[in-house]
């Protein structure tokens, strides 16, 4: 329904009412701002860029002609903001190194995942998220956490499908790398017990 | 990796994603947002043209001129006949001594165009006078 009503919205800003546009912020705000903060890892940095990408799509609101999403025009726009922010920054850069994954490690891995506390948990795959290069970790994101398809993926990052997919391949494999080598000294532990 | 371990990395990842806590910005956003926009749109009208004639007028002027070139060319008046001849200017021009000063000959056509001027001149001003008024208000 909220999706639907965008258009609603939408035209309403366009005729002048700019209070409608309050609705479409109240309702993106939170995905525009988890991006961001994905991208920038940056909390009151993300906000202005997040402030800012509303700005630019209130200014733009014209030029959107309903070929996608209104969701993924946003996602655009932010996403292209926090890279303009990231190059005139230029000072994230993350390498990480993947070695081979087999199944055994994955059900091990899984387990100290299992036996962790909730908070500790989220805490964690917060951080291991946050040493994925940010073009890795935004996919990642986009396609776990917002369920985003591939597609819309596309739309948003100005990759090609074949891209986005090697880039999701590569990051889950990051991505485990990295929480496995957070997680080792339960993991030996375990191996003790 | 095989497709059995392509799957299980795939659950792993979106539960471990899906354990990223929910990000929101801090409670005044919206309003934050909002506030820029609004004084983008007031700065916007204020920067809005206003033509100080409107199309209206405009089109007014267009079909007067109209209506006088049809009129003129129609009951074929000579401009050195005109309405002006029968007027005795005699005073005025013998006041200002355009003829005896400075040897000039005002044909008729430039007088219209004199009167014209000096009736659109004191109009403006008042037109000017309220638009500036009504701006500053």
């Amino acid at each position: 329904m909220a999706i639907n009503d965008d258009d609603y919205y939408i035209k309403k800003t366009l005729e002048g009412d700019s209070n409608s546009f309050s609705v479409l912020v109240e309702r993106y705000q939170n995905m525009v701002f988890a991006l961001a903060l994905k991208m920038l890892k940056h909390r009151e940095e993300s906000e202005e860029v997040s402030q800012d990408t509303f700005i630019k799509v209130y200014k733009s609101l014209s030029k959107f002609n309903g070929e996608s999403k209104f969701s993924t025009w946003i996602y655009r726009i932010a996403y292209n903001s926090c890279l303009d922010r990231i190059k005139k920054n230029s000072k994230y850069n993350n390498n990480v190194e993947i070695n081979e994954i087999t199944s055994n490690e994955i059900s091990h891995t899984e387990s100290i995942f299992d036996s962790l506390e909730n908070k500790e948990r989220s805490i964690i795959v917060k951080q291991c998220m946050d040493k994925l290069p940010e073009d890795e970790r935004i996919i990642i994101h986009l396609f776990y956490f917002e369920e985003l398809s591939l597609k819309e993926i596309v739309g948003i990052v100005s990759m090609t499908e074949g891209n986005v997919k090697v880039k999701l391949f590569r990051a889950r494999k990051k991505l485990f790398s990295i929480f496995k080598e957070s997680v080792e000294p339960e993991i030996y532990s375990s191996y003790e017990r | 990796m095989n497709d059995k371990e392509k799957d299980l990395l795939d659950n792993f990842t979106k539960r471990m994603v899906k354990e990223t806590p929910v990000e929101k910005p801090s409670i005044d956003f919206s309003r934050n947002v909002m506030d820029t926009i609004n004084a983008l749109e007031v700065e916007k009208k204020k920067r809005v043209f206003e033509p100080l004639i409107s199309n209206k007028v405009w089109l007014l002027i267009s079909a007067g001129i109209i209506a006088l070139t049809v009129f003129i060319l129609k009951t074929g008046v000579n401009m050195n006949e005109g309405y002006l001849s029968q007027i005795d200017f005699s005073g005025f021009t013998n006041a200002i001594s355009f003829e005896t000063s400075y040897n000039l000959n005002i044909s008729n056509t430039a007088l219209y165009g004199f009167i014209f001027l000096a009736i659109m001149i004191p109009i403006q001003i008042g037109y000017l006078k309220s638009y500036h008024n009504k701006k500053f208000e």
